[in-house]
């Protein structure tokens, strides 16, 4: 049964000043003075409650900052919840940050191992997993090669096809990637479009007001950490467009 | 019950994941010996020089017999680059794995556990060495204790892991503990007989104490008695070492309760 449900869900994140301080800093600052790295906390999720059953499709919307990567990855269980109860039912498979998770040392097909080692997999069943990512890469002879010697392009098709070979239950995307020159961007939109087709479950992450919402069986407005509005696509889309664009939105 | 069957489900999820760290290991392995059979030479070449050097200086100023000394130092060098390795590539071992850690929820104890490992592999390769230069010059009366050292290989095993994690979860908050470490590690150095035979010190008040005290050369004489000598180390080397990788371990278990989740705020 795949299934999430999350209730009072918070998020804090305790955000330093400087990122990390030296040892010795904070043995003196320590001792003398509690401020050389004062805690700044953001509150990136503000009680959630969720519930989303087998078959749904989630469209998550907001602008930038609002808390749809943060709820994607407490769904994911990168993050733990600050507090409340959450519980993810199924094998989850993301789309996140695809570029995450290369070792530039590595060949191709090296790194191509990793990923699916990462994920539990034997080596047998990364064999065939191997060759169907190098066909869809379409790297070829490069595979052979360490990946720092790649070029961007040929680096973003190494990762999409990686990420995206996957056989989700519960699938999160964060936007509809883009990904390499023209004839590959549409092939990884293809590849992308069958995914959801397959998925159980599917929350996804997007600025986009036009297509994405069809796709989607409910939609989820996210603003400052906390639900604003959810339901019908087209309503809260709607919503979403006209408090955009209407001089409601404070400078906050 | 509960935190035994927890502690079965954490180590059950890092063998579930064997092949991604082994994967990163031989990653290690190739970055460090270049893929080749000189990569290997050249590892074993830092040990040797330094044990030439000191075979000359203890030959010259305390007339050492080197048939027995050039063996007694280069074991002294493999462990203790074993230590100190385990301390300061432990520093690194939690940030190297940062960019999984960061896409995918896995226990944390993983990636220090491919440091230990890839330390662990160097060790094996000297003490090999150190087995064979052995039996070159005392013969081959050691056989019968070696068997010993599988034990001892384990302790040594745990021991490196439990330090590997401790260092390298603590570098994530403060990142000159690498620096910090290092200045430790040469002063305990010299507290440590890898060098200098310990029977030296035998009538020296305040360093014997210190001798007496420091975990460390037990760990050192645990590698170096069934090696050199051909003896099984008597119990009390065992238990003070148990003791020590007790606390090590204590401390580990207790700092990754605390960092398993949150530490991904703090990468």
């Amino acid at each position: 049964m795949v299934h999430i449900r999350l209730s009072n869900v918070n998020l804090t994140f305790r955000v330093r000043k400087h990122k990390r301080i030296p040892f010795k800093q904070f043995l003196i600052g320590g001792f003398f003075r509690r401020s050389v790295n004062p805690i700044m906390e953001v509150h990136a999720l503000k009680n959630i409650n969720l519930e989303i059953q087998e078959g749904e499709r989630i469209g998550v919307i907001g602008h930038n900052g609002a808390g749809k990567t943060t709820l994607l990855k407490l769904l994911a269980g990168i993050y733990p919840p600050t507090s409340g109860y959450l519980q993810v039912e199924g094998r989850v498979s993301t789309l996140l940050d695809i570029g995450v998770g290369i070792e530039s040392d590595a060949t191709g097909w090296a790194n191509i191992a990793y990923r699916s080692y990462l994920q539990g997999l034997t080596p047998k069943q990364v064999r065939e997993r191997r060759q169907r990512i190098a066909e869809f890469s379409e790297l070829g002879e490069f595979l052979n090669i360490p990946v720092r010697f790649y070029s961007s392009g040929m680096l973003v098709r190494l990762c999409f096809s990686i990420a995206t070979e996957i056989d989700p239950e519960i699938l999160l995307i964060d936007e509809i990637l883009s990904a390499g020159d023209l004839g590959f961007q549409e092939k990884a939109h293809r590849r992308i479009l069958e995914l959801i087709q397959q998925s159980r479950l599917l929350v996804i992450a997007t600025h986009d007001t036009a297509t994405v919402p069809k796709l989607c069986t409910r939609m989820i407005w996210l603003d400052h950490g906390e639900i604003v509005m959810q339901g019908d696509p087209q309503t809260v889309v709607e919503a979403y467009k006209e408090y955009m664009t209407s001089g409601q939105r404070t400078a906050a | 019950m509960r935190p035994w069957y927890f502690a079965a489900h954490y180590l059950s999820e890092i063998w579930k994941r064997r092949y991604f760290w082994l994967a990163l290991v031989k990653l290690d392995l190739d970055a460090r010996y270049r893929r080749s059979f000189l990569g290997i030479g050249w590892s074993l070449l830092q040990p040797l020089a330094y044990t030439t050097v000191m075979c000359l200086v203890f030959y010259q100023i305390f007339e050492m017999d080197l048939r027995e000394y050039a063996p007694y130092v280069f074991t002294g060098v493999a462990i203790w680059g074993f230590i100190a390795n385990s301390v300061l590539e432990g520093c690194h071992s939690i940030l190297a794995g940062e960019k999984y850690i960061r896409s995918y929820p896995a226990p944390l104890a993983m990636y220090s556990l491919r440091t230990t490992l890839s330390v662990a592999l160097h060790f094996l390769i000297l003490l090999t060495f150190t087995i064979l230069l052995s039996w070159v010059v005392q013969g081959f009366q050691n056989l019968p204790a070696l068997p010993v050292l599988v034990p001892i290989l384990i302790l040594l095993f745990l021991f490196s892991w439990a330090v590997t994690t401790i260092f390298g979860i603590i570098n994530v908050y403060f990142p000159d503990m690498h620096h910090l470490a290092g200045i430790l590690l040469q002063l305990v150095y010299y507290l440590t007989p890898v060098f200098y035979p310990k029977e030296m010190f035998t009538r020296r008040g305040a360093l014997v104490t210190i001798l007496t005290y420091n975990p460390l050369g037990y760990i050192v004489e645990l590698v170096r008695e069934p090696v050199l000598y051909g003896h099984v180390p008597p119990l009390t080397d065992f238990l003070i070492a148990l003791q020590t990788i007790a606390m090590l371990g204590i401390l580990a278990i207790a700092l990754l309760v605390a960092n398993e989740r949150k530490i991904i705020f703090s990468l």
